[in-house]
């Protein structure tokens, strides 16, 4: 038995000294093959020693591959450069645009603009009298005049500038309506595009600003088909177109637009007494200018006028005016207009029907 | 990141390879010139020895370093820089290989070309010459690429193991057949 496993230990220590020699033998036969392989390419090496340096790319490629090289260094932060200057024009170029814009939106905020609806009712009119069989011919210098007309009383932006030529406008208006009467130009009916410049007559500054809302193309429809005498001869240059023919209009007495706003918003009117008038009017003659009672018209009936009262506090109060007791100037009248328009008149306005 | 830049410092005055790549990360071409005028022949030997002949080496070549070029800014020092170099030539070998099969083109010694000589060599050593470049030319491309790496280029079997992403003992396997392979085909010359 211990004979056995000798003879199986002295197997194994033989089978791994023939590992290890195969192995020693298989690294011997590695270095005779790498110097045999070394031995040789020395050789050849030993003449082609310059052939071997020589062994290179050519320079056509070594100048490629340099530019290749130097041309991302360079282009690189070149790139950097036009980028950040990209973003900061493009910056500047936004903030450009938004001061553009602002600006342009604050100023137009600011000025006080023929309403676009002007030019509607204007359009609007002109295709109503022209469909109409009642339609009136229309002179084409005259019509010219109406719109610059209507071009120049929107000029009239300010309260003082209003207030101080509204007296003078309903002075001129006057004459003119005189000059008309004694003038042997015959007059024509002629389209006014709105009668907004009663009011600027009349009440001045209250007339423009608040014309932009009162025109609508269903006010306008109804109001515009009324004919209007006007002067012929008017001048163009002049507030003095505001005739006595616009004045002397007939009034609708109720405008279907009129009873719908009605309808729509049904209002208490108090009974506007002689008593009250009076107090209006002192308490009127002793407010500053500012401070004014102002009114406006909502509607004319038969036998009364509605009418809205602004009071010194800005409070509102609506009454009933019996046309018995009241007569409102006449420039004041404006009717057919939407109950939600406001065209605030002055107090003096109203005077009481006395004889 | 700090650590990196002192790294690069410290290489760049020792004036390494991968200093020197470093540097050319950061914006200094005259050193990726220096880089280039190192290894320009060993990578180029590389590509004509690998069964290619001159423009197509230089294709190879032009193609490895611009590579290189291009990728210039997210080189980190992980290995050594020829280390790097070399897995990128030997990935655009066979990028070309894989193409040139694709089209068909015949692999044959046809294609070597050896390198034109101002001195003539002598008549044997003309031969020997053209007898090595044509039994490297006929090895395994596996067992022919390492015995150049080794052979030619001067990498220890460890780098050639990295290059190649192979296990070191297949590298030396590589190895070892292709010096036995050589040495038959060679034997008249010893």
């Amino acid at each position: 038995m211990p004979n056995k496993e000798v003879s199986n230990r002295k197997a194994s220590d033989k089978e791994a000294s023939n590992i290890q020699s195969a192995n020693s033998i298989d690294e011997q036969q590695l270095r005779d093959d790498e110097a045999f392989i070394n031995s040789l390419y020395d050789e050849v090496e030993r003449e082609q020693n310059h052939k071997q340096s020589t062994a290179q790319p050519s320079e056509l490629l070594d100048r490629r591959i340099i530019n290749a090289a130097h041309q991302v260094i360079n282009v690189k932060p070149a790139t950097n450069k036009k980028q950040s200057r990209l973003t900061w024009l493009n910056g500047l170029a936004t903030a450009a645009s938004l001061t553009l814009v602002i600006s342009l939106v604050v100023q137009q905020q600011g000025q006080i603009l023929p309403p676009a609806d002007s030019a509607v009712s204007l359009i609007n009119n002109k295709s109503s009298i022209d469909s109409g069989p009642a339609a009136a011919p229309i002179n084409s210098k005259q019509s010219f005049d109406t719109e610059m007309l209507s071009t120049k009383a929107f000029e009239i932006s300010g309260p003082p500038i209003a207030e101080q030529t509204g007296a003078r406008l309903a002075a001129l208006s006057n004459e003119t309506v005189e000059r008309k009467e004694k003038s042997q130009f015959t007059t024509t009916k002629i389209l006014t595009t709105s009668k907004y410049e009663k009011v600027l007559v009349e009440g001045g500054l209250q007339g423009y600003s608040l014309a932009k809302k009162q025109t609508t193309p269903a006010y306008s429809q109804t109001e515009m088909s009324e004919p209007i005498v006007a002067d012929a001869q008017q001048s163009s240059s002049s507030r003095q177109k505001v005739t006595k023919g616009n004045l002397t209009a007939p009034i609708k007495q109720s405008s279907p637009m009129m009873s719908l706003v009605s309808a729509a918003a049904p209002i208490e009117f108090k009974a506007f007494t002689i008593e009250l008038f009076e107090q209006y009017k002192t308490q009127n003659n002793s407010l500053v200018r500012s401070k004014k009672i102002l009114w406006s018209l909502i509607e004319e009936q038969k036998n009364s006028y509605d009418i809205r009262l602004y009071q010194a506090d800005n409070t509102v109060i609506y009454y009933r005016l019996d046309k018995t007791d009241f007569v409102i100037n006449e420039t004041t009248l404006i009717t057919s207009l939407p109950a939600s328009t406001e065209i605030k008149n002055q107090f003096t306005a109203i005077h009481l029907n006395k004889p | 990141m700090s650590q990196q830049s002192a790294t690069a410092e410290q290489h760049d005055q020792e004036g390494t390879d991968e200093a020197l790549m470093l540097a050319y990360s950061s914006g200094n071409a005259s050193a990726f010139e220096q880089l280039y005028q190192r290894h320009k022949q060993v990578v180029y030997r590389f590509f004509t020895k690998q069964c290619a002949s001159t423009a197509i080496a230089e294709e190879l070549c032009h193609d490895t370093w611009l590579k290189l070029i291009n990728n210039h800014s997210s080189y980190t020092v992980s290995a050594q820089f020829r280390t790097y170099l070399f897995t990128i030539a030997r990935n655009i070998l066979i990028d070309y290989q894989q193409k040139k099969s694709t089209t068909s083109e015949e692999n044959t010694n046809e294609n070597i070309e050896i390198p034109a000589s101002n001195e003539p060599l002598t008549t044997e050593n003309l031969l020997l010459a053209d007898a090595l470049t044509k039994n490297i030319a006929a090895l395994p491309e596996n067992q022919r690429e390492v015995f150049l790496l080794k052979q030619e280029s001067g990498f220890t079997i460890e780098q050639i193991a990295k290059i190649t992403a192979q296990q070191k003992e297949q590298v030396k396997s590589s190895w070892r057949y292709a010096l036995q392979r050589l040495r038959k085909g060679l034997r008249h010359y010893a």
